[in-house]
């Protein structure tokens, strides 16, 4: 069922508040499991980082971007698994319809977005550190498109079994993207940095 | 312009000025990235501090902007975060510096102290930051009638993120 009562940009931070209230009404415990799992692999994450750093090193302004990379991606799978699970809808097509709908709203969400942070991206770097706009601005695009459709229908699909077990995905979901996302924007960006430069 | 083209345009700009608001603390690390990428447990820990701090900014945040909550459960709130911050900190500090002499950095006493000292004082720092900034900032909001849940969070994790990639180039210029 749609909420038409709301606009979409109030849905969609409306998802990223209720996702991040349910996350914080937890115990000392709770909070630390997730914090734990969130932990290792962002570890996971820095290592990979290290491993890549000469690679992705090469292009100016590539960890001036990484963050901002980081976020997006974050930002935008967070809204959408709070969309999957928060929704209750009656039939097994119409949860297959919403997850769909779901994952292409989020993945043309963090396309038009990309466009936007890469040409900020590329201004800041071309200002302030005399590096390439078209360079940084492709590869913010080129990153953020390949992470999204391999992450955010993983997402999607996690929040769905999670919701089916019977988990609230509310409480798991969060470090498992964060730990998807962050793991992922390192190695692409690495893979497109070495196609750019 | 419809109403559904219009919400999207601002979905976008705003997700993409928030991203653009990290770029900031992104511009610190690019600046310091010869001297940082030498000190490998720092770049494994990288991801995870700034994790770390955003999400228990949010945290914060999400409790503060709930009027229901009591100043006798913030404090509660305060000890269950730092209790957590202190397991999360050990776990960050003993996996980077393990997986770093892993790949062969050399590690001694004095680096060892200055690499946990920083993180453990940064984390605790900003977090006590972020929480008194929420309180204050909940309190303007309110007076301007405005609901604290639709800016509060996304204020306190933008800031958080920027001073821990801000204190981590502080400390790649001054500490290491």
């Amino acid at each position: 069922m749609k909420d038409t009562s709301l606009a979409h940009h109030e849905r969609h931070w409306h998802y990223v508040r209720k996702r991040r209230h349910a996350r914080a009404h937890h115990t000392t415990r709770e909070m630390l499991y997730g914090q734990l799992f969130s932990i290792v692999g962002s570890v996971a994450a820095g290592l990979l980082l290290d491993i890549q750093k000469d690679t992705i090193q090469t292009l100016i302004g590539a960890f001036l971007i990484l963050p901002g990379i980081f976020e997006l991606t974050g930002s935008v799978a967070g809204a959408m698994a709070a969309r999957i699970s928060h929704r209750q809808v009656g039939t097994a097509r119409l949860e297959a319809k919403l997850v769909r709908d779901s994952v292409s709203h989020a993945f043309l969400l963090s396309f038009a977005s990309a466009l936007l942070l890469g040409i900020v991206g590329g201004v800041a770097t071309k200002v302030l550190l005399g590096g390439a706009l078209f360079s940084i601005w492709i590869s913010v695009v080129m990153t953020v498109l390949i992470t999204s459709s391999i992450g955010l229908p993983l997402i999607a699909l996690t929040t769905k079994i999670l919701k089916k077990k019977g988990f609230d995905p509310d409480n798991v979901i969060g470090p498992i993207e964060t730990t998807v996302f962050d793991i992922l924007c390192v190695i692409v960006l690495s893979l497109v940095v070495g196609v750019v430069v | 312009m419809s109403n559904r083209i219009q919400s999207y345009l601002f979905i976008m700009t705003s997700v993409a000025l928030a991203a653009s608001i990290s770029m900031i603390g992104g511009y610190g690390i690019e600046k310091v990235s010869e001297e940082l990428l030498l000190l490998t447990p720092l770049v494994i820990a990288l991801p995870s501090l700034a994790n770390l701090v955003g999400d228990y900014a949010a945290i914060i945040a999400a409790h503060v902007g709930d009027k229901t909550e009591l100043k006798s459960t913030r404090k509660k709130l305060m000890r269950s975060v730092y209790t957590a911050l202190s397991l999360s900190v050990s776990a960050i500090i003993i996996l980077s510096l393990l997986l770093a002499y892993i790949r062969g950095f050399e590690i001694d006493t004095i680096f060892i102290l200055k690499f946990a000292g920083f993180i453990t004082v940064a984390a605790s720092v900003i977090v006590f930051f972020m929480f008194s900034l929420a309180v204050l900032l909940e309190k303007i909001l309110r007076k301007r009638h405005l609901n604290p849940d639709d800016l509060l969070t996304p204020i306190v994790t933008s800031l958080s993120d920027l001073a821990m990639l801000g204190m981590v180039t502080l400390a790649v210029l001054v500490l290491f």
